[in-house]
This record gives structure tokens, sequence and C-alpha cells, in this order.
């Protein structure tokens, strides 16, 4: 009977701390830090200054990847920890306090798995990894037209160009094709009547290309239909 | 014995339970899920964009496009930098006044301070981010700290936080600047990328890295007081602008637009509206949008962002805590007007917006009185 009563003492204990384990971190996590690894990137990639969304890495480009470590919700200096970094699960570097790395993006790579790992004294160690996503260079025609459809006059659009390998506007060329004839090179904007090129067509395609000055590649646009309204 | 028995029972009950209500309102990791698409069908009526002013009752055009962002003074008037860094003042009766001509390259930043008094422009100079400071009043220029990446007025007119980028892979410092002595002062050095910046109290900043719906990213809160970070937010395609000291107005890919307080902590969400944080104004209690009728979650942010697509905004205001929908202000503007709102103020009852599809600076009665800056 004593051993059947201390029996359900101890279910009784062990199912308190159950609960409090459970409780607790629920109730503390809210206030407390967690020691962690900020890991986070950046690619040299060409965007537009206006652009609020993130530069994507393509082929050519060269990728940062910074680790902060974050301990007791405080940024700590990586000085003190042995630093090994992984790309794609094989070890690109290591050392002592070295909080970032760089790597140009080879071709036909999809995406970089970047992990690093943190070693310091009395085997407190962290680790963290992350996905980076390798992106096509991109062409964006900005058509301002609801449903795209147009006015035959001053008819006017900007091309785009995102996550190109070039050190901004000056290493790209941009040109454009109304209703298969090339209309503009060298010019970010296109303004145009549809009369004179196109005579009475009601639906005419439009297409931004943009040439990489130094390799001489091209990336067109998606084609755009513009539509005459009707009057 | 059965009674202890109960009692374990119901102790692991409350248990579970628990573990499992804190497990899923404090995770606050998100996937890359499948996209709400609470658009609904887009039929544009009569749609006219030249010659709007005219069409819709309560709606002024203040400053002609191409306007990359504005700001009001304490008065209520209202200002804008173009493209190209001219600054203008829109003047009471319709007109215009011109207050700088200084050229500069492809404006991206416009914020205006508490009072109106001073503005921050960032622009490019020499393929590289550069800030300015305008003073309104002396209409003369002061230069941002070099390799300025991002900034943000504090909560009153004397101080800017601001994140400077280390040059060799350095990462980035934040520093807090005095405007009247120009003297800053670096708070902590951060191995960071790609940040935004916000500065919503004296104690408090936030740092919220640049979205994509293909990258996860995060939002971190600085206590600059005690001098402790925590990464409150991670997500998909997240967008954020700090409401005040301890909220956040929050896009996420997967969950669309919500409130959330300093712990990450899901307020208000909104399912079924399609929008983002910069197409929002909100104050104590109020929030403004321009809700997309014709685009899906999965158009933001990046699509829309990078101009691939347009959005056909209604304009929606609601209280924000009182329940999730939001309701139409003002007139029956769909139907007459072409918007797609981008950084609306609200103020007075009107709100402002720049209209992404004439890049025009617009003001438009709410026929309600609604103020962000309560």
């Amino acid at each position: 009977m004593e051993k059947v009563k201390k029996f359900n003492l101890g279910v009784l204990v062990v199912a308190v701390l159950l609960v409090g384990g459970l409780l607790s971190p629920s109730l503390t996590t809210a206030q407390e830090a967690p020691n962690q690894i900020l890991l986070s990137w950046e690619a040299d990639t060409f965007v537009p200054a206006q652009y609020l969304g993130k530069a994507l890495p393509s082929t050519g480009s060269t990728v940062t990847v910074y680790a902060q470590l974050l301990v007791d919700g405080r940024f700590v200096s990586p000085n003190n920890y042995d630093i090994r970094w992984f790309l794609n699960k094989r070890l690109f570097k290591e050392g002592r306090g070295l909080s970032h790395i760089g790597f140009e993006v080879a071709p036909r790579e999809s995406q970089y798995e970047v992990a690093v790992l943190f070693s310091g004294s009395g085997n407190r160690s962290f680790e963290e990894e992350v996905v980076i996503p390798v992106a096509e260079p991109l062409v964006v025609i900005d058509s301002p037209h609801f449903e795209n459809r147009v006015s035959p006059e001053n008819i006017w659009l900007r091309a785009w160009p995102y996550f190109f390998a070039v050190d901004g506007w000056r290493g790209l060329s941009l040109s454009w094709i109304v209703n298969n004839n090339l209309v503009a090179i060298r010019a970010r904007e296109l303004l145009f009547d549809v009369d004179a090129p196109l005579g009475s067509s009601k639906v005419f395609p439009v297409v931004a290309r943009a040439r990489v000055l130094s390799t001489l590649e091209e990336v067109e646009s998606d084609r755009l239909i513009l539509g005459l309204k009707s009057k | 014995m059965k009674k202890v028995l109960i009692i374990v029972v119901v102790l692991l009950i409350v248990a579970l339970g628990v573990g499992a209500y804190f497990y899923f309102t404090r995770n606050n990791v998100e996937g890359p899920g499948a996209a709400n698409n609470g658009g609904g069908s887009f039929d544009p009526g009569s749609v006219n964009n030249g010659g709007a002013t005219n069409l819709v009752p309560g709606l002024q055009l203040l400053i002609s496009g191409p306007v990359a962002g504005f700001w009001l003074d304490e008065t209520g008037v209202a200002y804008g930098v173009g493209e190209s860094g001219q600054i203008t003042k829109a003047l009471p009766d319709g007109a215009t006044e011109t207050l700088s001509t200084q050229a500069m390259e492809e404006v991206f930043f416009v914020s205006g301070s508490k009072t109106g008094k001073d503005v921050m422009v960032g622009f490019m100079e020499d393929g590289k981010k550069s800030f300015r400071l305008f003073n309104v009043l002396a209409k003369t220029w002061r230069t941002l700290p070099l390799d300025t990446v991002a900034a943000a007025w504090g909560d009153q007119d004397d101080r800017i936080a601001y994140l400077m980028k280390v040059g060799g892979g350095g990462g980035l410092v934040l520093s807090l600047l005095d405007v009247q002595s120009g003297v800053s002062q670096s708070v902590v050095k951060i191995d960071l990328a790609d940040t935004d910046i916000f500065w919503p109290a004296e104690d408090v900043v936030y740092l919220v890295e640049k979205p994509s719906r293909v990258v996860e990213s995060r939002i971190i809160r600085v206590d600059l007081k005690n001098g402790v970070s925590q990464i409150i937010k991670k997500g998909y395609g997240l967008s954020a602008v700090a409401l005040d000291r301890d909220s956040l107005l929050v896009f996420s890919s997967n969950s669309g637009l919500f409130t959330m307080n300093a712990f990450g902590e899901v307020a208000t969400h909104w399912q079924n509206i399609v929008t983002l944080p910069e197409k929002c104004d909100a104050g104590k209690d109020i929030l403004f949008c321009g809700v997309s009728r014709n685009l899906s979650l999965a158009d933001f942010p990046d699509k829309y962002l990078q101009r691939q697509v347009y959005s056909g905004d209604f304009l929606e205001a609601g209280r924000l805590g009182t329940n999730n929908s939001l309701a139409l202000v003002g007139v029956g503007l769909s139907e007459e007007l072409l918007v797609d709102v981008w950084r609306p103020i609200i103020r007075g009852g009107r709100g402002f917006f720049i209209n992404r599809y004439d890049g025009s600076l617009y003001s438009l009665s709410l026929g309600v009185e609604l103020n962000s800056n309560e």
C-alpha cells in the first residue's frame, strides 16, 4: 500500500513537472531571446534603385553571406569562435572569427545551400543554414495602362532590368521591338504613337531587350500585347 | 488511487492543450505555402485615369507625377520629391511651388520628419546609395554620412537612426545621428545585409530584411536601452512597417496582411485583403489601405514591386482590433478612378497617396474624420 502511494506520488510529481516543462517555455519565450545565428546574404546583381525587394543572385554574380551570432539577446563578436562554412554540404572556408564569405555563382546552379558552424570555448557551438535561390536575369516592361489598352498617341512604356550580373545601368543596353520592328536602342523608356509604324493594327506586341555590354548576352522580356482602346 | 490518476490525466490534458496552443500561436516561422487569392474579379467599369479629379468628388491632384515620395507638414500641406530630385510644395489653391531643383538620380527614398520641416531623400550617386537632408524653411541641403544604406526618423525631428555599410564585407553599423549637432553615435555593428530600418520609439529600432517570395527573411527588434535584440518574425515575402513602439503592420506571402506585437504575436489578421504595408497607413486604431481587386497574394511582393503588375485598388479603411474587415470609405471610387495606392497618409479626414499608374500625388476626402498621426 505504501509502495502504491509512493508510486502515485511519483507519477503526480512527474506530471506536474511535465506540465511545468511544457508551460514554462511558452510563458518565457516572449521575453527571452534564444541563442541563434542570423545568417543573411546579399547578391551584387543589379536591380533598379526603386526596387524594394531582395536582389537575387544570378550566374556570374557574387554572393556575400554574413553570420551574426546572437547570444542572450546580444550581438556577439565572432572573434572568439572557430567558424566553418559549408557550401552545398562541402567545407568551403574556415577560420577564427570568419563571419562572412563570398562566392561567385556558377552556371547552371539553381540554388546554394550555405551552412555555418560556430565553435567556441566550453563546447558552445551554434549552427545555421540557409538556401539561396539563383534567379535568371529578368527584363520587365512597365506598362501603366489598365489591361494594356492604350490610346494611339503618346504610348509610354519603361523597361526595368533585374538580377543582371552587371555594375549598374551602364553595363546594359536596352532596346525596343514593336510589332517585330526594332524601334529604339539604348533607351530605358519608349514613347511612341502607333499610327506611324503600325498602320491600323489594333493589337501589337512589344518586347524589351537587354544586352549585357561586357558579354553581349541578351535577355528579352515577355511579349507585352498592347491593344488600342475603342474610341 | 483513482483520484490521483484522474488528477494526472487532467494535468496531462491541460499540458498538451496549453502546449499545443502556445506552439501554434508563438511559432512564427512561416513556410512558402500556397497563396491565398483574396483578390476577386475586377470589373473596371468606366475606368478613366486622365482627368480623374473631375470625375471623383473630393479628389484633388496635388502634384503631377512622377513623384517618388511625399510628406506632410503639421498643417497638412503636402510636399513631393520627383524621381529626379525636384522638391515641390502643393499650395492650397491647387498651384505648386518649387522648393529645390537639386538634380538627383533615381530617387528611391523620401521620408519627412515628424513636423515636416525636414525631409530625408535617398538617391543614387555614382552607382551608390546616398542620402541627403533638406530643410524646408531654410531650403538647404545636408549630406548624411557616406555609405548610409537605410535611414529612419526618430519620433522627434532631432534624431535619425541609420545603417552604414562597412567596406570589405564588414556588415552594417547601426548609428544614431543628432540632426542639430551633426554628431553620430555608433550603437552596434551587425553582420547583416539588405536591411531596412524603422525607429518608432526612442528606445526601439526594428530591422527588416528585404523581401522576396522565394527567400525567408526576418524582422529584428533592437532595444536601444538594454541592448537586447530579438528575431520576432520569420517568413517568406515578409514586408513590414512599424506602427509604434510595440506593433507592426506586416505582410507575408503565406498570411497576407496582419498586425503583430513586439513579440511577433498576431493581433489582427485580414485574410482576404490583398495589399502590402506600403499601401496602407495606420494610426492608433485605424487602418487605411489601397486593397487590390485584380491581383492575388502571389503577385506580392515580387511582381508588384518589380512593376510587372499594377494593382487596381479599392480604398478601404477600418478600425484596428475591432474586427477583421475593412469598409470602403469615401465615394464609390473604384468605378470612376483607376488608382494603385502607394504610401498613403491619412490626415484630417483626407487620404494622401501616390497613384502608381500616373505617379502623381492625390488627396481624397474620406468622408470620415480619420487621423493616422494621433
